[in-house]
């Protein structure tokens, strides 16, 4: 018999009920605390009827009532769904419609948003972690009060390692957004691997800067509950103000830093880490995009004490499926930083076309077996069917193919490559660009358009660009831009914008996307 | 300069850089996520071209930019104290 995942929390409750677990701002958050208080959530979730393998909507910001409700919902035998309140309600309509969650949690900050979301999906039963509002509007089916005179769970199911733990949605290539169902034992599997090769241990302070819906929140999250450590909810606000953000490591004494690469690089354009700066600091993990090696020469000089380990892989393999501790940054700018070796239990392939073996120095696809691979998508075999394929080796395993790029260098290291497809990363943010243009052709303004990522120099990475036309001759960026938030989050949304009076074709007849790049980065170039 | 024309200063440039009509001064910019680390590094840039004020990036804080009203009013105090 395993252990689930909620016993990590379990296990050191019992054995060390004082030690924080979780910094929410001013809030310490014990332990014990959180164990019980996840007991009483799971009790009411039972109550509402929330039974084995029914999905349960986090719509919460990240904060310590949010991970708790992660262990009451796996306490329950559900599945989480985390919802990510910045979003618009037209998006979150579309993964509450896919998921079908027996029940919605929100808190004070996200109940307006809750109610918008109520209204489009014609009534959703909600749970609400504070104090019920006087306001009009939905009534949640249990708030604040009942919590806390709520008692043990009664009943609670048993899990085992393929049961699936969480559901995170992702942007999809179609206009609706794919959920990637990740199981127990997959995450598991990543956080011993990982918390044996980092060294995690209890006296350890880790971050947790990733917001809840992406997936390297969940090795903030589970890997720190299972070392028995601290957790620090970074504020997502100081990612504007880098040497806030600085002050933050120094004032909290991190020893463990995760995030994506850019907000790094965003401190390193600042000069916000001065020489030796961070002296707690052990270990900083990258992962979700490539780090720039000039911002990374940057920290490694700044921090020589600090070890930096290169993460990759795709949520559909649970956090990371390979890594690469940089032992000195390459001195040519333009050379990669390796993506390395399997991560314990994992394997990574180098195919091609026809899913043959790739030799060493040739370019192929990068497909991924072993104990992170998701059972697929929610509801969506024919997707899964695509992506999850009978490894040729032994069909009676799996491989995932990553749509990535790849190559195995003269030391055998993976190299990753780019984009087999149109998906893109701007700021760590995982994005099909077809989502985008999906959610442009659905306004209904435009006769064309074309969502295309053009690289920076920058912090930035990609960034997303839209060139359209439009019979409307009054219609301006800026209206395009206010319809577009209504459905998609800030994170999606173009950065520039060209209007054209009919969009530059190839000769086949299709928009000319390259030529669409090209004028995007000479224009960005011609602003600096 | 009034604080007026500083604010509509302030408007046009998040409407011509960044594609962000804000409807009023005191929309705040940060919850309804028009500011994000790219657009705040270009409005960085183009506060210290339009009103010549220099904007040290590590002492600010949040609040002095939440809304265009207080951008204005932090362009405004930077200002005073250029001239004087």
């Amino acid at each position: 018999m395993t252990e689930p995942l909620h016993a990590f929390l379990l296990r050191q409750a019992e054995r060390a009920p004082d030690r924080v677990a979780i910094v929410d701002g001013e809030r310490r958050v014990r332990y014990g605390e959180l164990a019980r208080w996840s007991e009483r959530l799971a009790s009411l979730l039972r109550g509402a009827g929330c039974d084995k393998g029914d999905r349960v909507g986090l719509l919460l910001p990240k904060s310590a009532a949010a991970i708790g409700a992660m262990h009451a919902v796996l306490r329950a035998g559900g599945i989480y769904v985390p919802l990510d309140p910045q979003s618009p309600a037209a998006r979150l309509r579309r993964i509450v419609e896919s998921s079908e969650p027996r029940l919605v949690l929100a808190d004070g900050t996200s109940w307006a948003r809750a109610a918008e979301l109520d209204a489009l999906c014609g009534g959703l039963r909600l749970g609400l972690l504070d104090r019920s509002p006087e306001a009009p509007g939905p009534r949640p089916l249990f708030d604040a009060g009942d919590l806390d005179s709520a008692t043990s769970v009664v009943g609670a199911p048993s899990v085992s390692d393929s049961d699936p733990a969480h559901i995170l949605f992702t942007s999809g290539s179609t206009g609706t957004p794919k959920g990637v169902v990740i199981t127990h034992g997959s995450v598991r599997a990543f956080v011993e691997w990982a918390n044996g090769y980092f060294g995690a241990g209890p006296e350890d302070r880790n971050s947790a800067h990733s917001p809840l819906f992406f997936d390297l929140s969940t090795y903030d999250i589970y890997g720190t509950l299972h070392a028995g450590a601290e957790l620090h909810l970074v504020p997502p606000h100081l990612n504007l103000l880098p040497h806030k953000l600085a002050a933050f490591i120094r004032d909290h004494e991190l020893t463990q830093w995760f995030s994506v690469p850019s907000i790094l690089s965003y401190l390193a354009r600042f000069d916000a880490v001065a020489p030796g700066d961070f002296p707690r600091l052990r270990r900083l993990l990258w992962c979700g995009e490539v780090f720039p090696t000039p911002s990374l020469r940057y920290w490694m000089s700044r921090l020589p004490h600090v070890q930096f380990t290169n993460l990759y892989g795709p949520t559909e393999a649970t956090i990371a499926s390979s890594f690469y501790t940089v032992e000195r940054a390459p001195e040519d700018d333009r050379e990669p930083v390796p993506i390395g070796w399997p991560c314990g239990g994992e394997e990574l392939l180098v195919l091609d076309e026809a899913l043959q073996s790739v030799p060493p120095g040739g370019t192929g696809e990068i497909y991924i077996a072993g104990a992170g691979l998701s059972p697929g998508y929610w509801n969506d075999p024919e997707t899964t069917a695509r992506a999850f394929l009978p490894d040729p080796r032994n069909p009676g395993s799996r491989i995932y193919r990553t749509g990535d790029l790849g190559r195995v260098d003269e030391r055998g290291r993976l190299v990753y490559l780019g984009r087999a497809d149109s998906q893109i990363k701007s700021r760590g943010y995982r994005i099909e660009l077809g989502e985008i243009e999906s959610a442009l052709n659905s306004l209904g303004l435009l006769s064309e358009c074309a969502v295309v990522a053009v690289p920076t120099d920058d912090f930035e990475g990609q960034i997303v660009c839209c060139a359209y036309a439009s019979e409307r001759e009054s219609l301006t960026p800026q209206q395009l831009r206010g319809r577009l938030t209504e459905l998609l989050p800030s994170y999606m949304i173009p950065a520039r914008w060209k209007r054209w009076a009919e969009l530059p074709k190839t000769a086949n007849g299709k928009t000319d996307r390259k030529r669409l790049r090209e004028d995007f980065a000479e224009a960005a170039h011609s602003r600096r | 300069m009034d604080r007026h024309e500083i604010e509509a200063r302030i408007g046009r440039i998040l409407r011509e850089r960044a594609n962000v009509e804000v409807p009023t001064a005191d929309t705040d910019l940060l919850e309804s996520g028009a500011l994000d680390s790219m657009t705040f590094v270009e409005l960085l840039a183009q506060l210290e071209q339009e009103f010549g004020v220099p904007v040290d990036i590590a002492e600010l804080e949040l609040d002095d930019l939440r809304t265009i009203a207080r951008i204005g009013a932090f362009v405004a105090s930077a200002l005073g104290a250029v001239r004087s």
